[in-house]
């Protein structure tokens, strides 16, 4: 397995410095998942936008009411969630 | 970066630490838990990014406060052969002028380097 890493991120785009430090640490065919808090890039476009492997973990999007802004293939469940740490060499928590 | 040399037994861990000492115990607790890594012979990296660069400020004199001074912690790490710490570039205009006064070897790493030193370890876990 090559040694990509999945990224989770459970805080809001309002903590610069984590968001950051986070970004900067992605490598090509790393993943990142949105997990509590952190779903709310969704309403940040550049972030949303910036970077080709981005996920969001659903019952956190429904909770905060941001089903009709994440597109349905970006979503994942907790099945989903276990497949993504599976499919990466390693999961990289950044709270 | 190659790969750290290591075992089938072995795993390389990289501690990240990033919030700033004495407000809660992250930075103690991480420190603990590289000393009882060495001390089973696995491979440890320490990076100290964010505030937890404040950690090694040499005069930490946290009596008051009733908290373990830090500054010993730091300098019993190279005793477990963990001797050079990791540190983002960052803080190097903070800690290079004070680097007589730490007793680690301190290595300043870019973002590029940090990115890299995550997908060499196979833990990497943040406090």
């Amino acid at each position: 397995m090559s040694k990509t890493t999945l990224h989770t991120i459970n805080k809001a785009p309002s903590d610069i410095s984590l968001w950051q430090s986070c970004i900067a640490a992605l490598q090509p065919g790393d993943a990142l998942l949105l997990i509590e808090n952190g779903v709310y890039a969704a309403l940040e476009p550049e972030l949303a936008n910036g970077f080709p492997s981005i996920f969001y973990l659903k019952p956190d999007v429904e909770a905060r009411g941001l089903l009709n802004t994440v597109p349905e293939s970006l979503l994942v469940d907790d099945a989903g969630f276990v497949n993504l740490s599976c499919t990466h060499h390693k999961v990289v928590s950044w709270f | 970066m190659d790969d750290l040399p290591h075992t089938e037994s072995q795993k390389s861990l990289l501690i990240i630490l990033q919030s700033a000492p004495y407000g809660n115990a992250s930075i103690k607790d991480a420190l603990d838990i590289a000393l009882t890594c060495a001390a089973f012979e696995q491979p440890i990296n320490i990076l100290l990014m964010l505030n937890a660069a404040y950690a090694l400020l040499p005069n930490q004199q946290s009596e008051a406060i009733e908290q373990k001074s830090l500054n010993k912690l730091f300098a019993a790490l190279s005793m477990y052969d963990i001797e050079s710490l990791h540190v983002s570039s960052e803080a190097e205009a903070l800690l290079k002028p004070l680097e007589q006064q730490i007793p680690n070897q301190l290595i300043y790493v870019d973002s590029q380097q940090i990115a890299t030193l995550i997908r060499e370890h196979d833990i990497v876990q943040r406090f």
